[in-house]
């Protein structure tokens, strides 16, 4: 009862990500056509063989009009889709089973988000307005809660705990520190991280990631055409998604150091991937970074530390850069940015740089035995999301060497 | 105070005393509430005390007044208002000292929002009674409650046969005389006293807060878009979950849903549910932050996911607590509060707060 997967059926055969940060004098229509350019740049294709689009956004625009507007598209099938934080990656799993299905010989996902035009700092607007009973927590409350909870639950004190989270946080600036499109491109060293004002307790400043504008596209074409339009492809291993019955907020025996929902799409994903030590099979990691104590649950969630033990991997570096599994190397939500519609496809972009050998050499991973890559999106809050867990490869058949 | 007909009656006197920054008012000023069943009695909530006798007389006096809207009230200069109220009070007294019963402790108190003119008629009452404990020491002047808390507190310490003169002064003068009947010691025993219905929390609110509260001062909003108003339709669909805090019991497997569901969480069930209130429970705080960016009338919000005792969680915002003290484990109740303003609608809901101490050593439903 569980997903087919179309592992091996559909390949990535080019890919664009515009810098992420805040594009004061770029529009939603800049954004895209930035992202659609670079995108089409970076394959043998035009744009006549593109044959549908699915455009991921929360919230700059209703309809695959905004994209087929922007790009003046003559007369093709564009879907609008939105999964919270998930949405960039929905465009990609809807484009690619398009593809699988054999409607389309090639279809374009691409993700865009404006939310710095705002005014505010964090995200505005993800909640319906209702009866007024909900509490109107902001996100970074809202993620505080594990962090708390794991600290409570395995016995760590307030400092270790805060030690664990700067240390995350420290990583992935170090990592975006060395990424040309990243939002943040500073290293921010561990004491201004730690004494850095508070925004929920006992996140602060530098716990929580960086609001910006930016999009990113891949081309989806069959696996045996991938080399007609690349000669390094990517292919799709696993695309794993799920809703959860939001009920964690109402159930007292959800622990709040884990995310069911994240549990449930790495295990699809690892099953349509023939992954069974994830640990030691990926490769590397794009993981839905949005505050540090995501990043830390995550590490246990997606099976990459055990349970209990994830803060003592962070703390011994296992997830850095040079690391045992190195997450976020492209310094993550935390220091790329955070472009809702686009992050999910930015994160599948640095899989495509690492797997292609096109990463900036001070920063490229150290693939060893695997050639898997993953990445990986949480939408709403703990105990009331969506997630998304992707593989790919630059290999077909078995993941591991 | 004196309108017992044939039925029973409920007088709830209550009083938010507002004063314009600085004032006498604001610095003197009180908070408080109090209800008393004026009726005839019955087996069950027997006569505590009687009224003997009661004299009244209005003045129209411009000693303190308001315009509708105005945030505070204005008074004339002191002296003036004393000049007016101690003659009637005078008058009053004389009427009734004359029909005060021969035996009995004699206790009174002397209430009213001209501090003056209460000073110095209480000075001629303590001729013919023991006065209690001015109470707007320890309260401040409670205004409109004075005359509640006056009588409450008489009742907390009177005897059976005790006489208590009770005299009221704003815009005019009331006189009462009460005496306990010999149930008033017994009913003691079933309820806490004045003193230790205090609020606490009201010690540790600084000025800005104060100010802020009461609508004096506009502080900074949260940088974040301004709060949504709640929707009328959806809020009237649920209106035993927003105002009752009703949430719903699988009748198939026992799990309790909160928010109330259709579609039992548990076993999927659906349309098999029962009301489940949660207002009078308790809870404890499982995990919490301090969200310094979420819009609150009492910031920092202290958010927190509290577990009920009967099961169920509720994620919410914790109030009347000092956000150090806040930690996981720590018993709270539900308290039915505003969350926020906008456009013009309160938007009123449950909040959570530290289980006071009073009701920790009995029941707060009695």
């Amino acid at each position: 009862m569980s997903s087919h997967g179309i592992s091996d059926a559909v390949a990535i055969v080019g890919m664009g990500c515009t810098p992420f940060g805040e594009h004061w004098d770029k529009s939603v229509d800049d954004l895209l056509t930035d992202a659609y350019d670079l995108t089409l740049s970076s394959a043998k294709i035009e744009r006549a063989d593109i044959d549908a689009y699915w455009l991921g956004t929360m919230a700059a625009g209703m309809s695959g009009l905004v994209l087929s507007r922007a790009l003046r598209l003559n007369y093709k099938p564009v879907t609008r889709v939105e999964n919270f934080c998930s949405t960039g990656s929905e465009a990609l799993r809807n484009a690619c089973y398009a593809v699988a299905s054999g409607a389309y010989d090639v279809a374009m996902a691409i993700g865009v988000e404006k939310l710095k035009d705002s005014g505010f700092s964090g995200l505005t607007g993800t909640s319906m307005i209702d009866d007024g009973t909900k509490a109107d927590l902001t996100a970074p409350a809202l993620f505080s809660f594990l962090g708390t909870s794991y600290a409570a639950r395995y016995g760590l004190d307030a400092d270790v705990l805060k030690e664990v989270l700067t240390r995350i946080a420290w990583k992935n600036h170090q990592n975006g520190a060395k990424n040309p499109l990243a939002q943040f491109r500073k290293p921010v060293s561990m004491e201004t991280i730690r004494s850095a004002p508070m925004i929920a307790d006992p996140l602060g400043l530098f716990d929580c990631s960086g609001v910006a504008d930016g999009a990113a596209a891949a081309i989806v074409v069959r696996a045996e055409d991938a080399h007609k339009y690349t000669d390094h492809p990517i292919y799709i291993k696993a695309l794993s998604f799920v809703a959860g019955p939001a009920t964690g907020g109402g159930d007292s025996d959800y622990p709040y150091t884990t995310i069911p929902e994240v549990v449930a799409a790495a295990k699809d994903a690892y099953l349509q991937a023939g992954v069974t030590a994830p640990r030691e099979q990926i490769a590397m990691a794009e993981v839905h970074d949005c505050f540090t104590p995501t990043e830390l649950v995550l590490m246990e969630d997606l099976g990459f530390a055990e349970r209990g033990e994830g803060w003592k991997d962070v703390l011994d570096g296992a997830f850095d850069l040079d690391g045992r599994l190195p997450v976020n190397p492209d310094g993550g939500l935390k220091a790329f940015g955070h472009p809702i519609g686009a992050s999910g496809l930015r994160m599948m972009y640095e899989c495509w740089l690492q797997l292609r050998g096109d990463a900036p050499v001070d920063r490229r991973v150290d693939f060893g035995e695997s050639r898997l890559a993953l990445t990986h999106n949480l939408g709403g809050n703990p105990g009331d999301c969506v997630s998304f867990v992707g593989i790919v490869s630059d290999q077909l058949g078995s993941p591991v060497l | 105070m004196t309108a017992a007909a044939d039925g029973t009656s409920l007088g709830v006197f209550a009083d938010i005393r507002s004063g314009a920054p600085g004032s006498a008012d604001e610095i003197e000023g009180g908070d408080a509430a109090a209800a008393i069943v004026v009726g005839n009695g019955t087996d069950d909530q027997p006569v505590l005390a009687e009224l003997l006798h009661s004299a009244h007389t209005t003045i129209e006096v411009l000693d303190r007044w308001r315009t509708p809207g105005a945030d505070t009230s204005r008074s004339w200069e002191e002296r003036f208002g004393e000049s007016v109220y101690l003659p009637a009070a005078r008058g009053l007294l004389a009427e009734i000292v004359g029909s005060l019963p021969a035996d009995g402790r004699r206790l009174a108190a002397v209430v009213g929002t001209h501090a003056r003119a209460v000073k110095a008629v209480a000075r001629d009452v303590s001729e013919h009674a023991k006065l209690l404990e001015d109470l707007a020491v320890e309260f401040g002047n409670c205004g409109a409650a004075q005359p509640g808390l006056a009588l409450a507190d008489w009742l907390d310490q009177a005897q059976a046969g005790d006489i208590f003169i009770l005299v009221v002064i704003s815009d005019g003068v009331s006189a009462m005389v009460y005496r306990a009947t010999s149930a008033v010691e017994d009913e003691r025993r079933h309820r806490s006293d004045l003193s230790r219905r205090q609020h606490a929390p009201t010690d540790s609110v600084d000025y800005l807060t104060y100010l802020s509260w009461r609508g004096l001062l506009q502080s900074a909003p949260a940088r974040r878009p301004d709060p949504e108003p709640p929707l009328a339709p959806p809020s009237f669909r649920r209106t035993r979950w927003k105002f009752a805090l009703e949430a719903s019991r699988c009748t198939e497997c026992e799990t309790r849903q909160v928010p109330p569901s259709r579609v039992c969480r548990s076993c999927h069930v659906v349309d098999h549910m029962a009301p489940d209130p949660l207002s009078g429970e308790r809870a404890r705080v499982f995990s919490y932050t301090i969200d310094r960016l979420a819009h609150t009338p009492s910031p920092p919000l202290v958010g927190a996911v509290i577990d009920f005792e009967g099961g169920g969680r509720l994620k919410c915002e914790i109030t009347d607590v000092d956000p150090d003290l806040v930690e996981v484990g720590l018993p709270v109740e539900m308290t039915f509060r505003r969350l926020t303003t906008a456009r013009g609608v309160h938007n009123y809901f449950w909040k959570a707060r530290p289980v006071r101490a009073a009701a920790l050593t009995e029941g707060v439903e009695r």
